[in-house]
Order: C-alpha cells, then sequence, then structure tokens
C-alpha cells in the first residue's frame, strides 16, 4: 500500500452517519434535490469556449445512453458513443432490494446527480408503487439472491482502505468521502449514495476488482485493486455497516476459536499462495495450534488460520511464532512475523502498533517433512520476557471482523409471478434499452435522433416531460446543449481533435491529466489527495499525472495502448495515484486520434544501430558524461540523488524523434519539469565528444537506451539488489551455482553486465533458460535454511529444449532423449569452467563419450535487448559419428533464410559451422525439432549458434 | 551426583572458601558467594592463557564455511553464500588483515584442502578443484574431479571436506536431507549417498563409498596418523552428538542411505534397518558393522552441535595440549579439547571444555602458520550463543600455562588424570573432590535422546604421583558403553591454583584389560 507523504483527512465517525441515515435520509425521497446528472467530463468541456454547445450536446447523448432509445442516424453513429447502463442480470445477487425499491422509485432523490431517469415521474404514488414492486421482484431474482457477506470488518482495515482510496486516484472521480471535507472546486464529483444500504462487502470488493463486468462502459475503470486492497476499500466505504443496529439483533456472527483451513502441496518447501489453493479441510479451532481436530498426513502440508484477534490494550504488541517449518503471522493483512522456509524448530518476532479493539489475524504455517511444530505467542504491551503468552482463546473469533450487513436490510422473498409480471414490466418500461436482458425488446419504438421534437415541453427535453418518459433531470445547460446538437446536425466521424477530447471527457481523463489547457485536479484536490509512494523530491511532477500535452508524439502507439489498457510501462513507480485501466475499444480510438493531432516527430525511425555510439551513450548516462543517474535509476538500480523514471524503460516509451526534441529543450514539452536542459541554446559542454554535435550525442544516449533491459549499468552506480541477496554483475560477468526452478538442483548460472542471463542444467548438461534484465536472487539457497527453487528475477525469460545440448543417435530419425527429473549426466558429463582471462567469462565444458565439448555463451548487445551467442568447441580423439545438436525444439520451425530458423513465435536462431551445416526439422510427439548432424571428421569442429528473442 | 556446570562451580567456590579461610559450612548464604565467586572467576579466566582476536567482518558477510592455510601463509576463506578470499596479513592486528575476493557462486563449500596446487573442495554438487591458472590473484579454472553423489534439492544435503588419508585419497561425508526433495529418485524416494561418507580418488575422480549411517556429519577431519574421524550432530538415531572414527565398512546407526548399499556392494550389501530403541553398546549384536562413537558430547554440556575440528600439530606452539584434537560447536560457539587412545583397538576418549565466548556459532577451524587457531563462524540458519551473525576470529595462546586436566585415559578399574602442572597432594588426594556418574544412549528415531541408564559411581582411591603430575583414580563399577563423566571439587595446583575446568567426559567403550600409562 503507499504511503502517502501527506497526511489525509481525519476519519469521521460512521456511527453518526448511519444514525443520520436512519433517523431520516429516507424521508429523502420526499424531498426534491434537484441535482442533474453529473458527467464529469462535460464540466471541463463547459469551461472551454472552443468547444461549441453541439460537440457538449453529443457528449451528453451518449454520456445519458439518449441513442438506447432515439437511434442514430448513420451520418452522425460515430459522433455519439454510447454508453452502455450496468449489466443488471446479476443485480439481485449484489443490490439490497431496500435500495432497489428505493431507487426505483425516485433515482435522483436518492441518488441526486445520477444519469439513471426516473421513469415515475409522472406517474401516481399507487401505479409506480405496484410497477416498482413487480420490478424489485424481477430484479431481485436475477443473480441468485444477496449472500451475506463472508468478511467482515475492523476499524483497522476500514482505516486502511480509508488510505487507499484517498491517495490512489478515487478521489479524482469521486472526491473525498469524508463527511467534513467538502471541497468547492467547481468540479463535479460523482457522488457514492447509500452505498452501506446497497451493498455487502464481498460483493462491493468483487465489483472493484473489476468494475468492467458489471460495468461494461468502461467510465468506472479498475486501478489494479488486489483482493485485499479491493476488500479494504469496500470495507471503507461500508463503515456504517460496521456499527448497523440490525447486526446486533442478529445470530452471533463471530464464535469463539480460529477457521483453519487445510491443504497439500507436495514438495511444498515455502509457504503458498494461499488465494489461489482450495482447501482440502476445513474447521473451526480453539486456539492456534497444530492440535487440531482433523486427520493429516506427515509431511507436505500447509494450515492457514484466520480468524479475528480482540485487542484489549492499545501499544505496541510482540508476536513470536516458533514453528518447524514456517510461518508467519499477519496483523490486519500485514506482515508481522516471517519466518517462512524449511527450517527447524526456530522462533521469530515482530511489533505491531494496534489500537484496542477488533483486528484480524492470519498465521500461515506449512510442513515439508520430519518435525513439525507450530506455537503462536504474544506479548501485549507491558507485558515482559522473551518467550510470551499464548493467545487466549476468548480473544480469538471466528470471523475475520466485526459482520457487516447493509443497512435497513430487510427480510424479501421474490414472488416467482411479480418476478415475471416485473420482467415484462423491464420491456414494457424500456428499461431494457439500456440494461441488456437476454433478447427482451422494449415494447414500444421511439423516433430516431433525427426525428424528434426538439422542442416539445411534454418531450424529455421539455418542462413538463410526458409519463413513461425518462426524466434525467437535465439541467437548463444540458438541455440547450442537446438541443443544439439535435439542432446541428453534425455528419461524419469526429476530427482527431474532437476524439481526443471526447474520449477525455468521457472517461473523465481530464480529472488526473491536463491537455489543451482543460484538466488536470483541481489544486483543492492535487494538494490533499495527490501524493507520492515515498519521500521524493519531484515537486508537482512526482504527484501529479503528466501533462497530455504532445503525448501523441511522445508515445509510441503500442506503448500509449499498453499504458491504457494494461499495467505495462507504469513507469511513475514514485506517484500515490495510479494510470486505470480502459476498454480496448476506447483504447484504440484514442490512441490513433492522438497520433495524428500531435505533432509528428522528424527522425521516426531514430539512428541506425552502432555499438561504439552505446558505449559513448553509456558515458554520457554516467558521471562523467551528464549525469542522467543524479535523477534516473537504471534497470532497478538506484540513482544517486532522485529516484526518477527508469531509463531502461525509455526506449520503449518514447519515439526517438520526440526524445531528439525533447532532449534538446525539456521546458518547451514540460513547462515545469525538473529535467534540466543539457545542451543549451543546442551547445554541448563536451565538445569533444562526436565533434560536440548535439544531435549525435542525443542519438548515442538514444542507442544506449535501446538496450533496454540489456543497458550496461552506467559509471556511477553502485549496483545494488533489489532484495538482500540479488546478484547484480556490474564489471565482470557472475558465474553462479545454486537451486533454480525448472533448471534443477546442479544448475550453473552466468550474468553478464550486459544483461543477458543464461542457466545450464548439469544434471542434464543443457542450456536451459535465458533471460535479460536482473539476474538473480541467490536467498533461495542462503537465507538460513531454504532451499527454494527460485525463478529468474530479469524478463524476458526464453526456455530452451529439456533434452540435452547433444547426442550420439543411431540415424537421424531415431528419438532425442527426454529426461526424466533425476536423469543425470543425459548430454554428457559436466567437467567444468574457465574464465576468460581478460573478460571473465566462462567457458563450459563436458565430455560426451569420446568427444570433449566446450561451449561459451556470449552476450551481443543490439537494440531491443542483448541476445545469446552459444560458440562451441568439440574435440575428439578419434572421428565421431552419429553425433547431433538439438538446436531448437518448438510448436513450428520455419527456414526463414541459410541457416536461419524462425522457432514458434519465440526465437529466432542463426547457426555457422566449420563443416556444412545441413538442418534437419523432424517431428518428435507433438514438437519440432531442428537437429544438426556434427561432422567430426577430423580431430576438431566449431559451430556458433545465435539465439534472438 | 552430578550438576549443571552452574552449579558445580557454586560448590566449588564454596569448597575454595573452606579450606583456605576453614569458615563453617554454615555459610550458605548466597550474598557471600558472590564476591567469593567473582574474585574466583578473576582469578582464572580462560582469556588469560588464550586469548580471542577479531577480525572486522561487518562489511562481509563472513559466514565462514571453509578454511585452508595457503603455502605463502595466508589464509583461504568460504562462505557459505558461496564466496572465497583471500585472508592477507592474517597474523598481525586484525585490522591490517585484508580479504581479497578470489572466486565467487559456489554451492555452500563446506572445506577446502589445497593438494598440488589446487584447491580442493566439496560443493553441493560435486568435488572441484579450482586454482588461479593466469596469476591474476583471482581463480579462474574450476574443474569438476567427482559428481558422483546425487542430491535431492534439499537444504540440508550437504557436504563436508575433502580431507586426505595416508592412502592419498579424499574423504567427503554427505549430509541426509530434511524436508521437501524435489529431486528425489523415484524408486527410494529419495536421494542416493546421502548420509555416507565416501572417498575419491584425486586422480580418476572414481568415487568409493566408505562408511553408512551418518547423520549430520559436520565435520570431517584427517588425524596424525592418517586416520579419519567425523563429526556428528545430534537428532534423530543420533540421540547425543559424537565423534566417531571412520573406517571401511562402517555402520554408523543412521537408517537415512540404507537404501544406497545395492549401489555400494560389501560389506554394506544387507544392514538391515536398525530396531529402535536398542541400546548403542548393544548394536553390535543387531548389526555386526556398527560402528560404536570414540566420544560422546552429552547434550547442553559439551555444546549442542559439533562442527569443525583440528589436531594441534604444532608441537606445544599453542600451549600444553599438543597432539590434542580440537572440536568446534555451532551452537555453544565453544571449543573443545578431546583426547583420545586406542582400547582393544578402538578409538576412545574424554572430551572437555576449552575456550567459550566466540562471537557466533563455529563452523570450522583451520590453524595457522604461528599455530593460532582461526575460527571461522555463521548462524546462518542455526541459532546458537553470540552475538553476531558471522564472522572470523582467532585464537592465540599467551604464553600462560592453564591449570588443567591433560589427559584422561581409562585403566581397567578406573582412570588416569594428568594435568598441565603438579597437582597440590593435599587436595587432589581426597576422594571427596571426585564425583563421577555413568550413563548411555540408546539409539532411536527420535529427535535427540536423554543420557539413560544413569549411575552414581563411587571413587574408592585417588593416588597422586610421585611428580604430582598424575592422579590414579580407582573407581567402583565401570560400565563398557557409558558416557563416565567425572566432576573435580577443590583440586588446587601446587601454586595453590584452582582448576581452569573441573570436568571431563570419558566415552568408555571398551575397558582396558591392562593398566597402562
Amino acid at each position: 500500500m503507499p504511503k502517502l507523504t501527506k497526511p489525509i483527512l481525519k476519519k469521521d465517525s460512521p456511527h453518526r452517519f448511519a444514525l443520520a441515515l436512519l433517523a431520516g435520509a429516507w424521508m429523502a425521497s420526499t424531498l426534491i434535490l434537484a441535482d442533474s446528472p453529473i458527467i464529469p467530463g462535460y464540466r471541463h468541456l463547459l469551461d472551454k469556449p472552443e468547444i461549441s454547445p453541439a460537440e457538449r450536446g453529443e457528449l451528453l447523448l451518449g454520456e445519458l445512453n439518449c441513442v438506447a432509445c432515439h437511434q442514430a442516424d448513420p451520418a452522425s453513429q460515430d459522433r455519439i458513443w454510447a454508453r452502455s447502463a450496468p449489466d443488471l442480470s446479476a443485480v439481485g445477487s449484489r443490490v439490497t432490494p431496500g435500495f432497489l425499491r428505493r431507487y426505483l422509485s425516485d433515482p435522483h432523490s436518492v441518488a441526486p446527480g445520477t444519469t439513471m431517469p426516473n421513469i415515475f415521474h409522472a406517474s401516481n404514488a399507487q401505479a409506480r408503487d405496484g410497477a416498482v414492486d413487480y420490478l424489485l421482484h424481477f430484479l431481485t431474482s436475477l443473480g441468485g439472491g444477496l449472500q451475506a457477506s463472508k468478511t467482515g470488518g475492523s476499524q483497522a482495515l476500514i482505516e486502511k482502505g480509508e488510505t487507499l482510496f484517498h491517495s490512489i486516484g478515487c478521489v479524482a472521480c469521486h472526491g473525498p468521502q469524508s463527511e467534513t471535507q467538502s471541497l468547492e472546486d467547481g468540479r463535479d464529483y460523482i457522488p457514492l449514495h447509500e452505498l452501506a444500504a446497497k451493498t455487502t462487502v464481498d460483493a462491493l470488493s468483487q465489483f472493484l476488482q473489476d468494475p468492467s463486468k458489471v460495468r461494461p462502459s468502461g467510465r468506472m475503470p479498475h486501478l489494479r485493486l488486489d483482493a485485499k486492497e479491493s476488500r479494504a476499500i469496500a470495507l471503507y466505504l461500508l463503515r456504517e455497516q460496521l456499527n448497523n443496529p440490525q447486526a446486533q439483533g442478529a445470530a452471533p456472527s463471530q464464535e469463539p476459536g480460529i477457521a483453519f483451513a487445510y491443504y497439500e502441496i507436495d514438495g511444498i518447501n515455502a509457504l503458498p499462495d494461499f488465494e489461489q489453493l482450495q482447501p482440502l479441510k476445513e474447521g473451526i479451532a480453539e486456539a492456534i495450534t497444530l492440535n487440531l481436530p482433523i486427520e493429516r498426513r506427515n509431511n507436505d502440508y500447509a494450515i492457514r488460520f484466520v480468524g479475528n484477534l480482540e485487542v484489549t490494550q492499545a501499544g505496541m504488541h510482540t508476536f513470536i511464532s516458533a514453528s518447524d517449518d514456517g510461518s508467519k503471522i499477519l496483523i490486519d493483512d500485514e506482515v508481522v512475523v516471517d519466518n517462512d522456509g524449511i527450517h527447524g524448530r526456530a522462533a521469530r518476532n515482530g511489533r505491531i502498533e494496534l489500537s484496542a479493539g477488533s483486528h484480524t489475524i492470519e498465521v500461515q504455517f506449512f510442513n515439508g517433512g520430519g518435525g513439525a511444530e507450530l506455537s503462536v505467542a504474544w506479548l501485549p504491551p507491558g507485558a515482559r520476557g522473551r518467550r510470551g503468552s499464548a493467545i487466549a482463546p476468548e480473544l480469538l473469533s471466528t470471523r475475520s471482523g466485526q459482520p457487516m450487513i447493509p443497512l435497513l436490510s430487510e427480510s424479501f422473498t421474490v414472488d416467482p409471478q411479480k418476478a415475471l409480471m416485473g420482467e415484462r414490466m423491464f420491456a414494457a418500461m424500456r428499461c431494457v434499452a439500456c440494461h441488456e436482458h437476454k433478447d427482451l425488446k422494449p415494447m414500444r419504438g421511439a423516433k430516431g435522433l433525427a426525428e424528434l421534437s426538439i422542442d416539445r415541453a411534454e418531450g424529455c427535453l421539455g418542462d413538463q416531460i410526458g409519463r413513461g418518459l425518462p426524466d434525467y433531470q437535465l439541467s437548463q445547460t444540458q438541455r440547450s446543449d442537446i438541443k443544439a446538437a439535435l439542432r446541428a446536425r453534425h455528419a461524419g466521424p469526429l476530427s482527431p481533435q474532437q476524439t481526443v477530447q471526447r474520449t477525455m471527457a468521457a472517461f473523465n481523463c481530464y480529472a488526473c491529466h491536463q491537455r489543451d489547457g482543460m484538466g488536470g485536479p483541481s489544486s483543492q484536490l492535487a494538494e490533499a489527495y495527490f501524493g507520492t509512494t515515498f519521500e521524493i523530491d519531484l515537486g508537482e511532477e512526482g504527484k501529479i499525472p503528466p501533462l497530455l500535452d504532445h503525448a501523441g508524439a511522445k508515445f509510441r502507439p503500442e506503448a500509449l495502448q499498453s499504458i491504457l489498457s494494461s499495467d505495462a510501462l507504469h513507469i511513475r513507480h514514485y506517484m500515490a495515484t495510479r494510470m486505470p485501466g480502459f476498454p480496448e475499444s476506447m483504447v484504440e480510438r484514442f490512441v490513433e486520434a492522438i497520433g495524428q493531432v500531435d505533432d509528428q516527430p522528424a527522425h521516426a525511425s531514430g539512428p541506425a544501430f552502432d555499438e561504439s555510439m552505446a558505449g559513448i551513450g553509456q558515458k554520457f548516462v554516467g558521471v562523467s558524461g551528464m549525469a542522467c543517474i543524479t535523477c534516473h535509476r537504471v534497470s532497478g538500480q538506484d540513482a544517486l540523488a532522485i529516484q526518477g523514471i527508469d531509463l531502461s524503460s525509455v526506449y520503449d516509451r518514447v519515439q526517438p524523434g520526440w526524445f531528439r526534441s525533447f532532449m534538446l529543450n525539456p521546458a518547451a514539452y514540460k513547462p515545469e519539469t525538473r529535467m534540466p536542459a543539457f545542451w543549451p541554446e543546442g551547445q554541448s559542454p563536451f565538445a569533444d565528444i562526436l565533434g560536440g554535435d548535439a544531435t549525435q550525442q542525443i542519438d548515442a544516449i538514444w542507442t544506449y537506451l535501446s538496450l533496454k533491459h540489456s543497458m550496461p549499468l552506467p559509471q556511477g552506480i553502485v549496483p545494488k539488489g533489489e532484495i538482500a541477496m540479488e546478484l547484480v554483475p556490474a564489471d565482470k560477468p557472475i558465474v553462479h551455482r545454486t537451486f533454480m526452478k525448472e533448471v534443477g538442483p546442479r544448475a550453473v548460472l552466468t550474468g553478464f553486465p550486459e544483461k543477458l542471463n543464461v542457466a545450464y542444467d548439469f544434471n542434464v548438461v543443457r542450456l536451459a533458460k535465458i533471460w535479460r534484465g536482473r539476474f538473480f536472487d541467490h536467498s533461495g539457497v542462503q537465507s538460513g535454511r531454504t532451499d527454494t527453487f527460485l525463478e529468474p528475477l530479469g524478463n524476458d525469460v526464453l526456455d530452451l529444449p529439456k533434452g540435452p545440448a547433444f547426442s550420439f543417435l543411431d540415424g537421424p530419425d531415431a528419438p532425442w532423449p527426454v529426461p526424466a527429473l533425476t536423469d543425470r549426466n543425459v548430454g554428457g558429463r559436466f567437467k567444468g569452467y574457465q574464465l576468460h582471462q581478460t573478460n571473465q567469462r566462462p567457458i563450459f565444458r563436458y565430455e560426451l563419450e569420446s568427444v570433449s565439448i566446450e561451449e561459451a555463451p556470449e552476450p551481443v548487445i543490439q537494440p531491443g535487448g542483448t541476445i545469446l551467442k552459444r560458440s562451441f568447441s568439440l574435440k575428439a580423439s578419434s572421428a565421431a559419428r552419429g553425433l547431433y545438436f538439438l538446436a531448437a525444439e518448438g510448436d513450428q520451425i520455419e527456414q526463414i533464410g541459410p541457416n536461419q530458423f524462425k522457432v514458434g513465435e519465440d526465437y529466432d536462431i542463426e547457426l555457422k559451422g566449420s563443416f556444412p551445416v545441413e538442418p534437419i526439422i523432424r517431428e518428435q510427439g507433438t514438437l519440432k525439432q531442428l537437429l544438426i548432424p556434427i561432422r567430426l571428421d577430423g580431430e576438431a569442429a566449431t559451430l556458433e549458434q545465435i539465439i534472438q528473442w | 551426583m552430578v550438576r549443571n556446570p552452574k552449579t558445580v562451580s557454586y560448590d566449588i567456590a564454596m569448597t575454595h572458601t573452606q579450606s583456605t579461610k576453614g569458615r563453617p559450612s554454615s555459610l550458605h548464604s548466597l550474598m557471600r558467594l558472590i564476591p567469593l565467586l567473582l574474585a574466583l572467576h578473576a582469578q582464572c579466566e580462560e582469556s588469560d592463557y588464550y586469548q580471542i582476536d577479531t577480525f572486522p567482518t561487518e562489511a562481509l558477510p563472513m559466514e565462514v564455511g571453509a578454511m585452508t592455510l595457503l603455502g605463502d601463509g595466508n589464509l583461504l576463506v568460504g562462505t557459505r553464500r558461496g564466496d572465497v578470499y583471500v585472508l592477507e596479513n592474517p597474523y598481525g592486528a586484525p585490522e591490517a588483515a585484508q580479504f581479497r575476493p578470489w572466486a565467487r557462486g559456489l554451492a555452500q563449500p563446506l572445506g577446502f584442502l589445497e593438494h598440488q596446487g589446487w584447491i580442493y573442495t566439496a560443493q553441493r554438487g560435486e568435488l572441484t578443484r579450482m586454482k588461479d591458472a593466469d596469476g591474476d590473484g583471482a581463480a579462474d579454472t574450476f574443474e569438476t574431479v567427482c559428481d558422483a553423489w546425487d542430491i535431492s534439492g534439499n537444504y540440508h544435503e550437504y557436504n563436508f571436506g575433502p580431507r586426505m588419508d595416508k592412502e592419498g585419497f579424499m574423504w567427503i561425508t554427505l549430509n541426509k536431507p530434511f524436508g521437501g526433495q524435489p529431486y528425489a529418485d523415484p524408486e527410494i524416494k529419495q536421494a542416493h549417498w546421502r548420509g555416507w561418507a565416501v572417498r575419491v580418488n584425486p586422480d580418476t575422480g572414481e568415487m568409493f563409498p566408505m562408511a553408512a549411517g551418518l547423520r549430520s556429519p559436520a565435520g570431517v577431519e584427517d588425524s596424525p596418523w592418517g586416520d579419519i574421524f567425523y563429526t556428528d550432530n545430534q537428532g534423530e538415531w543420533c540421540n547425543a552428538s559424537k565423534l566417531s572414527h571412520l573406517e571401511f565398512g562402517d555402520y554408523h546407526g543412521h537408517p537415512w542411505g540404507l537404501p544406497t548399499q545395492k549401489l555400494a556392494g560389501e560389506p554394506f550389501d544387507g544392514i538391515p534397518q536398525p530396531v529402535s530403541g536398542t541400546w548403542m553398546k548393544d548394536m553390535h549384536h543387531q548389526i555386526p558393522q556398527f560402528k560404536m562413537p570414540a566420544v560422546w558430547f552429552p547434550y547442553d554440556k559439551m555444546g549442542k552441535s559439533p562442527s569443525g575440528l583440528r589436531w594441534d600439530r604444532s608441537e606445544g606452539k599453542f600451549g600444553p595440549f599438543a597432539n590434542q584434537l580440537f572440536v568446534a560447536d555451532q551452537h555453544h560457539a565453544t571449543v573443545m579439547r578431546v583426547v583420545l587412545e586406542q582400547v582393544d583397538g578402538h578409538w576412545q576418549g574424554a572430551c572437555l571444555p576449552f575456550r567459550e565466548g566466540f562471537q557466533c556459532g563455529i563452523i570450522r577451524l583451520c590453524f595457522g602458520q604461528d599455530a593460532s587457531l582461526f575460527v571461522g563462524m555463521s548462524n546462518a540458519g542455526w541459532g546458537g550463543r553470540g552475538n553476531r551473525p558471522w564472522g572470523l576470529q582467532r585464537l592465540r595462546w599467551t604464553g600462560k600455562v592453564p591449570f588443567e586436566i591433560h589427559e584422561m585415559k581409562a585403566q581397567p578399574d578406573g582412570f588416569t588424570l594428568s594435568f598441565t602442572e603438579p597437582v597440590d597432594p593435599a587436595t587432589a588426594s581426597k576422594v571427596e573432590a571426585y564425583a563421577m556418574e555413568s550413563y548411555t544412549y540408546r539409539l532411536e528415531s527420535r529427535y535427540g535422546g536423554p543420557e539413560d541408564d544413569k549411575q552414581e559411581l563411587k571413587v574408592t582411591k585417588a593416588v597422586v604421583s610421585e611428580d604430582g603430575m598424575r592422579v590414579r583414580l580407582h573407581v567402583d563399577a565401570l560400565r563398557a558403553g557409558y558416557v563416565h563423566e567425572l566432576h573435580l571439587e577443590g583440586i588446587h595446583s601446587q601454586s595453590q591454583r584452582p582448576l581452569l575446568h573441573g570436568e571431563a567426559y570419558y566415552t568408555l567403550v571398551n575397558i582396558p584389560r591392562s593398566t597402562h600409562l
């Protein structure tokens, strides 16, 4: 969870709000709260005189989904982007009947600002209530009914949720939620009305993890919340439920004891991710011990205890877990004691400051083999001693928090007859026009957009909207804008500029980003809720999402696409606000348009790759050059002063032409940037390098950046693992023996400074994995008693064939050996390695029968990342017949040039031999194999394989 | 009557006050004892005789797992993380010594041996030899000598050694695993050769099985007469930690590695699963190949996890214990002393306290050129005494001779103790000055076991030799196959010094048939 560098608002009293709600808020249905529908982006357009009322009207026609009833004619279809309404196919499983009833009866009073129109505004109360009742039975029948939330809440988790809500960007659209905090910044925020009476913690938390399931329009984007984050935010938003008086009368939902779940996992050697596992057995234990009322096996199992801990005294608490093998204690989802890994009885402790009251406690345990032991103890404030005392059973309860049930819950039984009537009503009232349901069609048609009588007083836009027509409670401006759009009847698609602005308004990009002088968070909002995840001196640049002026020129289209729709290339790790994910359809349209609008950079393809230029670039970036590393990280390594954007991401994100112009004058693109101009007036401070030519020098940096994760570290960076036992090759390669996942217990790894990494499996004698970027975490076998088979730390991991590199075959059709898990020396016997005298690169040696083989893996730098060259040198005392090299294996192997092959979508290889290479592509099982017969007629032969991926 | 060491030291103090001041024994007030105790401790401290120097290792994770002396006197130090350093200038002020990186990336090297210009080390996967062929100060050539044993991918499969025997073979002891084994042989559900001692022909790389039944053999060492001994750690099928003599064909009691017998062949073929609960001394009836330990280290009294061991071959430069064996403990951060003798063909003897207070659990010992003892340590994975996570220290003899039991040897009817200086016959000839009891252990599947079948023994006579250097103890009812734990109380040297340590633990496997010196 990001830590705010700014204090966030004080917490309000959920209790008070709940009482207020109970005391009178329901009467609200009789009050008139005439809020017009809130479309936050609309407000931004209003502030911009260049944007015509008709354009604003088109936005509204889409956002209010007018076109669901009034079909747009083909000429204007592309201008009006219908915003689909929530999917109600399972609404009964997430919304309470009480809320639905009130909301259907009068959406505007229950949720002022909603875009849901009132259908019953002109109906008499009796008719309305009858129709609402049918609809209610119908809607409640959808999705199997509302289940009580399995997870309960606690004040501590609610506070976590509050911090998250107010730091990761929720406030940009919804505004701060504290009652004491009301912003008057002239912006529109989408209110969250009566949530505590509307839904349950589980339902809301599920929604927050992927809002697009219920709201396919994408207006509510996902913020990449994990299960715990979404639960915390849900708990916070529904915090009034914590003190729901109805829960007190309800059956006690907290039983004494603690819930446990039992799992069996073969070969377990560390605590698993329990969220991904299905328990074999579950139950309730009196206390956190292994003395459980279940049968369990002796080895290879894990147990998780989850419950609620009643803290009687606020203050610093110490928790102790002594276990054999590993264990963890989490309080309020925070790891307090980490005693993971295979070990004999070992005790670890941790401290946490706790308020009095209820907190969640989770204890995880596993046993690989041998003795099993778990003893959990604590030292409440003031307690002395080292061992602590057991947690008294009466302080434990089974729920992971206090029960939370929706306010004003009522018991409700669906009457199938009424539900059936409701379904008909759903079509009759034209609800289906917006909320699709099966293949139901609206019973009555409506005029097309072009045929509407705009000024009719009884129409949707009139002053006395007729019975049965939707009342959106539009403001005067909204009405006149819509009328303007209908009158103007603009035809044809939007211009790229309009597309960009329309997108940013519809999806509320303006909430965070400024472009064309529109948008960005208000200064009050920015001041209070836009922070950084750690203390970083980047000023506003560190807190506020970037200006989007020139974004179309800056970003590679595919990069922008990734940023908008996936987690990739979100590189502002210091910014607390998260970039949300948007639907593909929106992203494609936007990326294309913004690319057309913004000035296209000259020099679109960038300089041709040149190894010496990369070296010069590396010097510029280092301390003896421009010292970019003062403020920029490189490949995960810390910068010297300010931990700004990692340079290894630049090449993937930005266009070469923009890079040139930006480097010459950063302030022209980002007025407030801290990035200095290193070539003032185009003059280089390094007149003796590349003739002092600014453009060439910038191209050298670009060439260096093109190595991406393979960028060798520039001078001045002090390499440090991001984690305690990370191995970081700096000035020479690291050859390292270890256990490695999918490579085995006789793995020999090499990490090159060029950010190429290779892993050999010398049980089988084969090159098993290659990857780029970060090398390896050594803690898997080195922190205490551990034997965790870890994966590579870096990226672009490529798995190579499972069989040995070389083998003798009876003929070209004979099967290639398929080693079993424990088979050894299938491809010969490993004989060790020699480090090259100058560059310290290893040359591995192995013997296969009479043939002695040397293999030298070497990095070859090139744009996009270093590739691998394997040089083999084979010697035999006598001619060796029937020896083959397995050059590749994959679903598809295709020859793409002389001795060049494409292996599936994964990689390309190129081969050179001291003998004529006569490749054989053949099938073995479901895979294709590329074999090279080795011609070792004389005493020696060489073979070179280049792997590009 | 045997008490824990703390109680014993109180009693020594009591005796002391009685004999020198003649106070009545009613002086049982603890308040009065404390200053006397302090005075006594001030009088004889281990550090007066053996001083610990500490090399600064805060900056490097010096989790020492392997050490050997290089030809030039520098010390080669390997860490559990796989880094190897040359400690240059190791004999002067510790701050002046320098760690120079020599190699890295090894998998848990837990022993070094220099042989013909190569450094041999047993890594997890293989016996490797390495050297600096181009002379640039760092190793560049790493050759696999032997990788004939399997590893299942379990953390506990450590390998120790090599040490060379008198026939020129290199011995390696192989730990058994503990917990998950992802690369287990599907047939036996584990990896082969775990729990075995093997030796390797360094010229051919051929591996020969030598002994089975090892558990966690954290130290392996060649004796001055060319035999191989090893230390094993208390655990399942090992009720007490021990030092054992390794000979071809031995079985040491742990059943883990027995399935490998089919690969080992004679004389191992057919060792059955031992019956849990059998007295150790009776095991040879069940399994003829069963080997009794040379020395048991009673749990908590003499450490908890014996590890590295070295004989003092300095001919007196390390003090009065020439040719004796020094054994480190990974839990107590101590170095113990062991004296051995061969009785009826079996090596047996006593362990005695020597020096405590190192900065964490000790893994390796190595004598330096100047006969100082390098002590390498790490607490990674196994907590122990001391306040540091790792370290390298140096133990130096100050030149002063402590008043200590020098040796303890078995006699048909008792023991002979020798001392480092003449004893005061008035104190040493009293039988009340000697408290003794005996106990033994079972071979059991449980994790560690109690001192069993305990019996107090009566010292009937204590005869001081003419030169005062020896005391012959006559003891009622010695028992073969039992630890004989001895506590000395109130014995002074002729110069009226108290003993620095007054306890010894003799593992009496065989009772000698005739008196010897």
